[in-house]
């Protein structure tokens, strides 16, 4: 079976080569994420500073991108993370992905750092590095369209970082197809320390399958269920993400103003109800994507893509801003400047309650607009300045955590492991808050959605008060995902799809015959790689497998989950025993042989 | 009274956001109230698909699985939100 080539590309040198990939450890770790993970653990020297030239930046496919199976157009980002200092595992859609696996390519590795500002043009086998200083300083619009017209060939795909990345800003994301990010732990700011401006590909090869038949047949199975399912095939499809704002709000979960409050009055003027009516102009879905979910918006004289939910509650929520239209122009501009929302909306919320609480001094702002919640004008403002680096957005860039620190108050910065959580509030929805405390990247709700049974109901509604059971329901969904980001597939096939399911397509299309509990073991495998990286990196589980102080002791005030905390402790110690780990939250030397992990350095 | 807040294509259907039903004592009777009103989108029935499958339905914001289900009694001033079955992320 043809799975695709790695090829290595040294910055430094511009020496190009291709390599076979090691079939034993497609098997074991899938491909996408599970195969970037293992090679960055074994060929990162420990403690590497992520801007530096040392550090290795992996763009991979999975096994199933570029083919037919539904959402199949997936791939992923690993590296070390500089918002975090550990593993930064990104995540993204559109059709890049596909593209790539397309070129016969299955992994890229970078390491070192171009003399001057670079890209990269891979055409089918054919790979160049080229020069981009004219494209350097260009937002990843401008970018997009500058380099598909330089290489001639309009039907090129960019994967592209926008002045954030440049200026080594620790919330640039990087953007691929101009609207769609692997967005977060800042892997722009790795791109820009390479200086790299884009990866462009064109592939015209057909990814193969070992087993049409088999293939064909998991895929209408997969298909049938997708859109069979009350969310994937009707919800997602008609309403897009942002349909969560109302309901994360109705049960009091919706964190408002740095998470000071858990509810928003006037939810409903940022809900996806109010988008569709106002600035919704169409649906677009990634590749081969029968879901659909991505919103095609307008604002004035401006279109794009977006806000999704995380990014209006990021932009909106959190900063206190309720007006959609500030959140979408707030969202467009975080696109073009290559920042990722989640982490600019609540780095600014974060500035907004150090300004208000006196810790900000208005003298720093030179002349800016007040950093006040629910100031549209400062966040749009600001979040220019952050995208930028300039004046007192050097610091913003820098995110949350590292701002709150710098004046001596880290504990308003909403973040884990240095990563701003996203849009649900762990007071109010006690599974979720021990998915972000054991997030491998940080504060992140898409390890392990447990949103899904907690709010959703879906496979099974579960209590969101409750936090009996959810030490395994963090598990199952965290290993699920692994073996999901690594497949090529989107993890919002799985409101739908079983494990069974992504075994018959990995099987159908390697030929490697995976079963259900294969699945999940590769996927519990990667989780635990992962956990070793962010150890030799040096991360104390004791202090930072936690949340912030505010969740653990400030009660939520208002709404139906007044009076909660989370309950974090009661969780932890049974989570790390579920892992096979200590009470410490090392894995025990019992696991690692289980999992084949045994004599990693 | 109870308030009912609809949310997601509910809003289209009944061409409200939000209104005042009399004489829901249980959930399970204002769906009825609403099913006569608004049609089998709102039906209370577990066939063909369940409730749990068709709707989220919060009352005061907590999930009725959490309390009694579709007997979970409503009183005066309470606020029931229907939802489709939605996700994201
Ligand atoms: S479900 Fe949405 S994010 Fe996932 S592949 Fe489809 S369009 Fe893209």
């Amino acid at each position: 079976m043809n799975f695709g080539k790695i090829l290595r590309v040294d910055l430094s040198s511009g020496k190009i080569k291709t390599e076979e990939v090691d079939k034993s450890f497609l098997r074991s770790y899938i491909g996408g994420r599970g195969y970037a993970s293992r090679l960055l653990y074994e060929e990162l020297p420990a403690k590497t500073d992520p801007l530096a030239p040392e550090n290795i930046l992996i763009f991979s496919a999975g096994p199933l991108s570029g083919t037919s199976a539904p959402t199949g157009g997936r791939y992923m980002v690993v590296t070390k993370g500089p918002l975090t200092g550990y593993i930064a595992s990104s995540n993204s859609g559109g059709v890049w992905g596909a593209e790539l696996a397309r070129t016969g390519y299955f992994l890229v590795v970078l390491t070192g750092k171009a003399a001057r500002p670079s890209y990269l043009w891979i055409k089918d086998e054919k790979v160049e590095l080229r020069d981009a200083s004219e494209f350097w300083g260009l937002d990843t619009h401008a970018a997009t369209d500058a380099l598909v017209d330089a290489v001639g060939d309009p039907a090129a795909k960019v994967a592209c970082i926008g002045p954030a990345g440049e200026k080594l800003a620790k919330v640039a994301c990087i953007i691929n197809d101009k609207h769609r990010a692997p967005g977060r732990s800042g892997v722009g700011a790795v791109m820009g320390s390479k200086n790299l401006k884009a990866v462009v590909v064109k592939g015209s090869g057909k990814v193969p399958v070992a087993d049409e038949e088999a293939f064909k047949s998991a895929r209408d199975e997969a298909l049938k269920k997708i859109r069979e399912n009350p969310v994937a095939g009707e919800g997602l499809p008609a309403y897009g993400t942002a349909v969560l704002v109302n309901i994360i709000n109705g049960v009091g979960s919706y964190p408002y103003r740095n998470w000071q409050f858990a509810q928003m009055e006037n939810a409903d003027a940022q809900s996806g109800e109010t988008l569709a009516k106002t600035y919704l102009t169409s649906k677009r879905g990634c590749f081969s994507c029968p879901i659909q979910c991505g919103r095609v918006t307008s604002v004035g004289e401006k279109s794009g893509e977006g806000p999704e939910y995380e990014s209006i509650w990021a932009l909106g929520a959190s900063t206190g801003v309720e007006d959609l239209k500030h959140i979408t122009e707030a969202n467009y501009l975080c696109n073009e400047l290559g920042i990722d929302t989640i982490t600019a909306g609540s780095t600014v919320a974060a500035a907004m309650e150090l300004y208000e609480k006196g810790f900000i001094g208005k003298d720093e702002l030179e002349g800016g607009p007040e950093l006040r919640f629910g100031s549209g004008e400062a966040l749009l403002y600001w979040i220019e300045k952050m995208g930028k680096a300039e004046g007192f957005g050097k610091k913003l860039a820098e995110g949350s955590y590292r701002l709150a620190e710098s004046y001596g108050h880290p504990e308003f910065s909403m973040s884990v492991k240095k990563q701003e959580m996203p849009a649900y509030d762990a007071r109010g929805i006690q599974g979720i808050g021990l998915n972000y405390a054991t997030s491998n990247r940080g504060g992140c709700h898409v390890r392990g959605y447990t949103i899904s049974p907690e709010i959703v109901g879906l496979p099974e509604k579960i209590d969101p008060w409750a936090t009996e059971g959810k030490a395994q329901w963090t598990k199952t969904f965290q290993d699920l995902t692994a073996a999901i980001d690594s497949s090529g597939m989107c993890l919002f096939t799985s409101f739908a799809l079983g494990p069974e399911d992504y075994a018959n397509l990995l099987s159908a299309r390697t030929g490697f015959d995976y079963t259900v509990d294969e699945v999940l073991a590769c996927g519990e495998r990667i989780w635990n790689l992962e956990r070793l990286f962010n150890l030799r990196e040096g991360l104390d589980p004791e202090s930072e497998d936690t949340l912030p102080k505010r969740l653990l002791e400030e009660p939520i005030p208002e709404g139906p989950a007044k009076g909660k905390v989370s309950r974090l402790k009661e969780m932890l110690p049974e989570y790390y025993n579920l892992r096979g780990w200590d009470a410490k939250g090392i894995p025990t030397g019992k696991k690692l042989e289980d999992l084949g992990l045994k004599g990693l350095k | 009274m109870t308030t009912v807040r609809y949310f997601g294509h509910f809003r289209d259907l009944t061409k409200l956001r939000e209104e005042e039903v009399p004489g829901g004592k249980t959930v399970r009777g204002l769906l009825e109230v609403l099913e006569e009103r608004y049609g089998d989108a709102f039906s209370p029935a577990e066939k063909p698909v369940p409730v749990s499958g068709r709707l989220i339905l919060l009352v005061n914001g907590r999930h009725i699985q959490h309390l009694d289900g579709l007997d979970t009694s409503l009183e005066n001033d309470d606020i029931l939100s229907v939802f489709p079955l939605i996700g994201g992320g």
